[in-house]
């Protein structure tokens, strides 16, 4: 690791830093006049009642939106244009006083959460490979930071983390924590980290379940931290990849044609002042754990003590120390995976809009930066926005069909200065696109996106997406953010990352208060005032066709069907990156084999009794407790007991736990299944017994043929 | 040639214990049904002359504990050191990938150096050693709520009143 490879540009001084704020504000207030002044001038021509006052409010947060988010996809395209930002994290000089010496020790962890064993784990077994490769392996250790509930999910792990060890030789270079209590989700998992091994490391790279990055880019952030002592942490840049259903492929295509946009034209404003998104990033430790830890709530906060989304706060908090926060958009091997289909996002939606809700606290919290309130805001606005949408357009309704003499169109009429303002926000909300397709054309890349008709037929697509899914979203967003103040209880829950496209069913129980919503919203408007249900067609399409789109959405095979064809290819599918063509290679979970429909509920355990190496595995991976109380090895042998004598059913999941947590009970469990004669045992041990022989010598068969 | 007559207990409780014991061995991923037979004859012999002594214990239960006995006394040989021989031995015994690698060694007699070797230095060190500190949250100004406000939102009054309040100045008009 050497930070002299480092290219010399001065880091921007701070009022050159400032320089590009003023014209950055500048140019969104001018955006945003554009459509504030002639909306002003249609209210007053119209005459100020109190609903279009309520209108007009409502109008100035949701078109500072859209007036901030064309800034910086345009700014963005500028400098995509003219090759780049020279002022970016990877293309900065070193600082003075730079360490040169010794390489630092970094730690990269990956928090896990019932999460897919064999993905996660081949995940890392890329990333370990590809690491090596740079010959700069030896400074990073791997670390697996397992919060799973499910004894199925934590067996398998214990059992993938050693083969992967073993096929690796990483041992002393891979290691696997099992949290005992998951106090704080996510944050308190890494937090957990930080306090027992943090000190032994001056930087962690942080990852996600889903998380890629190949070795050449951790090597890459290792040299940037080194080489900007005042840095605490950058922010990478991670592509959407591995699209299987059409969903994904079309959030890969849309988010990698104009994620540069808006990546670079943040960064040309924000510099060291970005936000961090809690994966894909590497953290200057010493700092973090310093000035990090997030605190709780207020007693009395409506929307709980602990802090679910830790990411903001963190760099918030980092930046309040006088660290800086990075975003090195341009660095390129760090991948990601989107949520397979829409009910999966909006699972992943809530939890997200919950926790950027607690936000509100630290956004009036003392000391905390400007930026990193506006970051916070952004955050909060990013679900915010959608119920203030949905009030506008509700009130635009109320206008429309009660307002004495009201227009046909809302609010407000849509001669003069109305049609002007209408085709100025569509212009603003569609030309970030047009800007992305542009660069690719310009730079002559449309071959690696399909070929230009292909390119160009799939904007044109995925703008028709984004039309209709607007509006579920909103519906969706808003409902999520009135819950989150209502009380409403989110969990942190594993996320389901396979291709499953759901049943009729289960999209009409998700979508059918909606579609019932907008129907009777629909009918409202046919009884009162027929020729105004035009001005929301487009609004009520997506609700009104969402069951059958989300299951079109959710299919994998029209994700394949739509790759053959050309449509939304990404330069990630057409050239290949070899890390993420190895993670299609990934070998036979041999668990498959243990999951008959009898057995599937507690494989996990079945295989950490029965099992020698998986119980020997389990065992030597448990800290053995020599001072266990009386009372607690009787409650736990009395848990051993009934399990023997009544099977799994006999317990209930946080028995098992326990269970499993204590060695001697586990060791002992095997011991007693194994020498006790079948008629002794329960009716279910005898059949897993039986059904354990039979996937063994069946496995043992495989093998023999293969061998 | 070696024989196995036990003197007490059925052909058909012995026969329970031969399968037991194949399917552990089995387990262990001890494939070859010679190898297999070379080890359970002895176990059994062992379990049979136990079972001559008390005649109430289950040939099952005897057969497998004299496996597990044998088992301890050979990673014992092997020079494994640890408190948890069992559990040391298996997890040493597939990282080595023993049952293809060495097979005819498993439980044998003679255990070859380089072998041995790699049992001993077989190690799965699921985290480094610690280095505690501490990581402790700052205390941040962060403003308390109103907790009337939240309360009001919670019982879904003052939604009801704001929507009744727009709706009523709307259409008083």
């Amino acid at each position: 690791m050497n930070p002299v490879n480092l290219k010399l540009v001065e880091l921007p001084a701070p009022g050159t830093m400032g320089h590009r704020r003023l014209v950055f504000g500048l140019y969104v207030a001018v955006l945003f006049a554009l459509g504030l002044v002639p909306m002003t001038l249609q209210m007053a021509a119209q005459g100020w009642t109190l609903l279009r006052f309520l209108l007009w409010l409502l109008f100035i947060p949701l078109f500072a939106q859209i007036a901030y988010g064309f800034a910086v996809a345009s700014v963005g395209y500028l400098l995509l244009r003219r090759g780049g930002d020279a002022w970016r994290i990877s293309e900065l000089a070193p600082a003075e006083g730079a360490p040169t010496g010794e390489p630092p020790a970094i730690a990269v962890v990956m928090p896990i959460y019932n999460e897919d064993v064999g993905q996660v784990f081949q995940r890392l077994r890329v990333m370990y490979d590809s690491l090596r490769e740079t010959g700069e392996g030896d400074h990073f250790d791997f670390f697996i930071l397992s919060d799973s509930t499910n004894p199925n999910f934590w067996i398998d792990e214990e059992k993938a983390w050693l083969d992967l060890c073993k096929q690796t030789q990483g041992f002393g270079r891979i290691f696997y924590r099992k949290r005992r209590v998951n106090l704080h989700n996510k944050s308190g998992n890494i937090a957990d980290f930080c306090r027992r091994w943090g000190a032994s490391y001056r930087y962690m790279v942080v990852l996600d379940a889903d998380s890629l990055m190949t070795g050449p880019m951790l090597v890459r952030l290792g040299e940037l931290m080194e080489a900007h002592p005042r840095t605490g942490i950058i922010q990478t840049n991670p592509t959407l990849a591995r699209g299987k259903t059409l969903y994904q492929r079309i959030m890969q295509f849309g988010t990698q044609l104009c994620g540069p946009l808006f990546s670079a034209g943040s960064n040309y404003w924000q510099l060291g002042s970005s936000s961090y998104w809690g994966h894909n990033a590497i953290i200057r430790l010493h700092p973090f754990m310093k000035h990090c830890a997030i605190p709780e709530l207020p007693a009395n906060s409506p929307l709980g003590r602990r802090v679910l989304s830790h990411d903001s706060i963190e760099a918030a908090l980092m930046q309040k120390a006088g660290y800086e926060v990075w975003f090195a958009y341009d660095l390129e091997g760090g991948y990601e995976e989107c949520p397979p289909s829409v009910p999966e996002t909006l699972a992943r939606d809530r939890r997200w809009c919950f926790g950027n809700m607690q936000h509100l606290y630290f956004l009036f919290a003392g000391h905390i930066r400007p930026l990193s309130r506006f970051h916070l805001f952004n955050g909060i606005m990013a679900y915010a926005g959608s119920l203030l949408w949905l009030l506008f357009l509700l009130l635009s309704t109320i206008a429309a069909l009660g307002e004495p003499g009201g227009s046909a169109s809302g609010g407000f009429a849509f001669g003069g200065w109305g049609a002007g303002l209408l085709g100025y926000v569509l212009a603003l909300l569609f030309l970030p696109k047009f800007l992305g397709l542009l660069l690719v054309l310009e730079q002559q890349r449309a071959e690696a996106w399909g070929g230009e008709f292909r390119l160009m037929l799939s904007v044109l697509a995925e703008m028709v997406f984004s039309v209709l899914m607007a509006p579920i979203l909103m519906l969706f967003h808003a409902q999520f953010v009135v819950g989150a103040f209502l009380g409403t209880t989110v969990t942190w829950g594993a996320q389901k990352r396979g291709a499953d496209r759901g049943s009729w069913l289960g999209a009409l129980t998700l979508f059918g208060p909606r579609i019932l919503a907008v129907l009777l919203w629909m009918g409202w408007i046919l009884w009162l005032k027929p020729a105004f249900l035009i001005w929301l067609s487009l609004i009520f399409l997506g609700p009104l066709i969402s069951v059958p789109l989300s299951l079109l959405l959710g299919s994998a095979r029209w994700g394949a069907r739509t790759r053959e064809n050309g449509w939304f290819v990404v330069p990630q599918e057409s050239e290949e990156a070899v890390e993420l063509r190895q993670m299609e290679e990934m070998p036979v979970a041999l668990s498959g084999y243990f999951r008959s429909q009898k057995f599937a509920p507690d494989y996990g355990l079945l295989k950490a009794i029965l099992d020698p190496y998986v119980n020997a595995i389990h065992i030597s991976m448990l800290r053995h407790h020599s001072g266990m109380s009386m009372r607690t090895r009787s409650y736990v042998d009395g848990l051993a007991h009934r399990i023997l004598k009544e099977g799994p059913a006999g317990l209930n999941d946080r028995e098992k736990r326990h269970l499993l947590w204590d060695p001697e009970a586990i060791a002992h469990l095997h011991r007693q299944l194994w020498t006790s004669p079948s008629a002794e045992l329960a009716e279910w041990w005898q059949d897993a017994l039986r059904h354990y022989n039979d996937v063994s010598a069946f496995g043992i068969r495989k093998l023999v043929t293969q061998g | 040639m070696n024989t196995f007559f036990p003197h007490t207990g059925t052909e058909e409780e012995w026969n329970a214990a031969y399968y037991r014991l194949e399917d552990y061995l089995r387990a262990l991923r001890v494939v070859n049904k010679v190898r297999q037979s070379q080890i359970i004859l002895p176990v059994l012999q062992a379990a049979a002359a136990r079972h001559a002594q008390d005649p109430t214990l289950n040939p099952t239960a005897l057969a497998v504990q004299e496996l597990f006995e044998v088992l301890d006394s050979w990673f014992a040989r092997a020079a494994l050191a640890s408190e948890t021989l069992a559990t040391t031995g298996r997890v040493a015994f597939l990282l080595t990938d023993s049952a293809e690698k060495w097979p005819e060694y498993f439980l044998a007699e003679e255990i070859p150096a380089e072998y041995a070797r790699e049992l001993r230095e077989c190690e799965t060190l699921a985290g480094p050693d610690l280095e505690m500190s501490s990581m402790v949250p700052r205390p941040l100004d962060i403003p308390a709520p109103d907790v009337s406000l939240p309360a009001a939102w919670k019982g879904g009054r003052l939604m009801l009143v704001s929507v009744a309040a727009v709706c009523f100045g709307f259409f008083k008009r």
